[in-house]
């Protein structure tokens, strides 16, 4: 045993104290609040795929480098507002409501400054993936072409729900809003989308009533 | 077209995102800046504006402290008594009761039944002040190192800067007395050459008209004091040195058998303050296991959780005392750190200590209640265990709606 005092012995007694153990949600919630860094690193292992994807699924195409400084945006206001979750269970759609957020904040500033470019990025060239049929990459390219002219809310309501499909009590949560009023906005980007996909030749055969089936 | 329609398209744009996507790459390159926050050129921007609103803040401190400061180094102390009544000018009785001067820099002056003090001489770094007959106790706040007090009483005088002790002086028969509870004093007057430094909690009897006879103590205990039962006298010059040897009483050693006794004797606050004017962890380590015991206690019970996490891990480390000391770092974790994690390790460790002990009951309760507020399947568990052993314990509700959920 080491001697009384002696800087083994204190080492050993700290470690004793310290006692991190599990670092389940409202563990990781408690640490995000007091701006412990292992609780960010662990905030963004267990949220970033799911992150990713909602930024994905509203922005549809969108260059790596982009996407990934809006999933860096999303943890950084997430970690910086913290203090206001209140509710552990709410982690998950605290989140993808920010991310939601922060995805129709990029299509507003993107089509603020459209007219700076000489390119939208949803006409750049794609590389071919031999395991995507031509049918579907037609329809991808159609969808998002359709979306790029509805409002950033519609367009955000829209895709979580029938391209990420996500349900309807979910949005409400992360969008902070009743259910009710998730279901009218909805019912509005839907049929915005219906308006306008019916000027498209591609869209309008897949929704149609002999349209194409997946 | 209806909403299976969307959901069909909306399956095919999933599936080309999802296959078109290098979703990997994306979030490993937004990882290594998130956790590189620092580097990037945003969030030095935010560090930036942070760093500018703390530099801003810091002026407009140091100008506001050095705005009160000048007002401050100006004005002289003011007081006013405890008891809401006016002073009759700068003189002060108590004649049937205690009563108590408060001054504008924190210091407190206390009269013992039948004193009476002059306040005279006050200045911005303090104030003289005149026993005239009886007993006062002076807690002389401590200032930035030029605190300037001074206490008279008779032909002596005693000068403090910050510091604790009560002083007495009986007229008729020349008596001085000082008691010193903390901190340092100077004193001079008759049978005094020059100052006399008092340190700690030491005492000094003096009679003056002429009869030079000084008694100078150590107090060794509170309780011995209670008992009246004083150090011998000895030549003023060195009593000091000469108690100190006579009751073993020097160095760090003096001080841990201080808090001890301090504790002994119920003055807890006291009795913590010695402790880590001693040095906590060298005291800890020298200290017997009743006393660890009765240290944690008191430190729990007077909001002071992590010292008394440190006497018990001292217990369980070099004592080896299991079972309680791991329920009682499960409380304090729980109920005063607010580190339900680390509560509840401690928690199941005292159940594996003690199962049958007389905090197992309880023990498995918190595992219940704190398993519940992390969110851990765990909690289920816990609740079942306690509904077998304990079906009308305390947790008994609470356990059985765990299980419900």
């Amino acid at each position: 045993m080491p001697p009384p005092g002696s800087a083994e012995r204190k080492d050993r007694a700290d470690r004793v104290v310290a006692l991190q153990v599990e670092r389940d949600e409202a563990a990781l919630v408690e640490g995000l609040k007091r701006g412990e860094a292992w609780a960010a690193a662990a905030l963004f292992d267990r949220h970033a795929h799911g992150v990713e994807r909602i930024l994905r699924r509203v922005l549809g195409y969108e260059r790596h480098t982009e996407l990934s400084d809006l999933v860096h945006e999303v943890f950084v206001q997430a970690i910086a507002s913290a203090r206001s979750l209140r509710e552990v269970d709410a982690l998950r759609a605290w989140l993808h409501g920010i991310a939601v957020h922060t995805a129709c904040r990029a299509i507003r500033y993107r089509k603020a400054r459209r007219w700076l470019r000489f390119y939208e990025p949803e006409k750049l060239p794609e590389h071919a993936t031999p395991e995507i049929s031509e049918e579907a990459r037609e329809a991808f390219t159609h969808t998002y072409a359709v979306l790029e002219r509805m409002p950033a809310a519609e367009r955000a309501l829209f895709t979580l729900r029938h391209i990420d499909g996500m349900q309807v009590p979910e949005l409400a949560l992360s969008m902070d809003v009743s259910v009710s009023t998730i279901k009218r906005r909805l019912m509005k980007a839907e049929q915005r989308f219906a308006r306008l996909a019916r000027l498209d030749p591609v869209l309008c055969e897949w929704l149609s009533d002999n349209g194409r089936r997946e | 077209m209806t909403d299976q329609r969307f959901s069909a398209l909306g399956k095919v744009v999933a599936a080309v995102s999802d296959r078109t996507a290098n979703s990997r790459r994306v979030v490993a390159d937004a990882r290594q800046r998130l956790l590189e926050r620092s580097s990037h050129p945003a969030a030095r921007f935010r560090w930036a504006k942070s760093g500018l609103f703390v530099v801003v803040a810091c002026v407009a401190a140091l100008v506001a402290t050095s705005y009160f400061q000048a007002r401050r180094a100006t004005a002289p102390v003011t007081f006013e008594l405890a008891d809401g009544a006016d002073a009759a000018g700068d003189f002060v009785t108590a004649p049937d009761r205690r009563r108590e001067l408060r001054f504008s820099d924190g210091t407190r002056i206390e009269l013992s039944a039948g004193t009476s003090l002059r306040v005279v001489d006050r200045t911005s770094h303090g104030a003289n002040l005149i026993v005239e007959r009886g007993r006062a106790r002076a807690r002389v706040a401590r200032q930035a190192g030029d605190a300037r007090w001074s206490v008279g009483a008779g032909p002596y005088r005693v000068r403090v800067t910050g510091t604790d002790f009560e002083v007495a002086w009986t007229p008729e028969l020349g008596n001085f007395e000082l008691d010193l509870y903390e901190g340092t004093v100077r004193v001079s007057g008759p049978g005094i050459t020059g100052e006399r430094e008092l340190r700690g909690r030491e005492s000094l009897k003096l009679v003056a008209n002429g009869v030079s006879a000084g008694q100078r103590t150590s107090r060794p205990s509170v309780t011995e004091k209670q008992k009246g039962a004083p150090a011998g006298p000895a030549p003023s010059s060195d009593v000091a040195r000469q108690s100190r040897e006579q009751t073993g009483v020097t160095g760090s050693t003096g001080v841990t058998a201080t808090w001890r006794e301090l504790l002994r004797a119920g003055q807890t606050a006291e009795a913590l303050s010695a402790l880590e004017r001693a040095g906590a962890e060298r005291a800890l380590s020298t200290a017997r296991s009743e006393d660890l015991w009765a240290l944690a206690d008191a430190a729990r019970l007077s909001g002071r959780p992590r010292l008394a996490q440190r006497a018990l891990i001292e217990l369980r480390e070099n004592q080896g005392a299991a079972g309680r000391s791991a329920f009682l770092l499960g409380k304090i974790a729980a109920d005063q750190l607010s580190a339900p994690s680390e509560a509840t390790r401690w928690f199941e460790t005292y159940l594996r200590e003690s199962p049958q002990g007389s905090f197992a009951e309880q023990a498995l309760g918190r595992l219940v209640e704190l398993y519940g507020r992390l969110g851990s399947p765990a909690a289920r568990r816990a609740a079942q265990r306690y509904v077998e052993r304990y079906p009308n314990g305390a947790y008994g509700d609470l356990a059985r709606r765990t299980l419900e959920r």
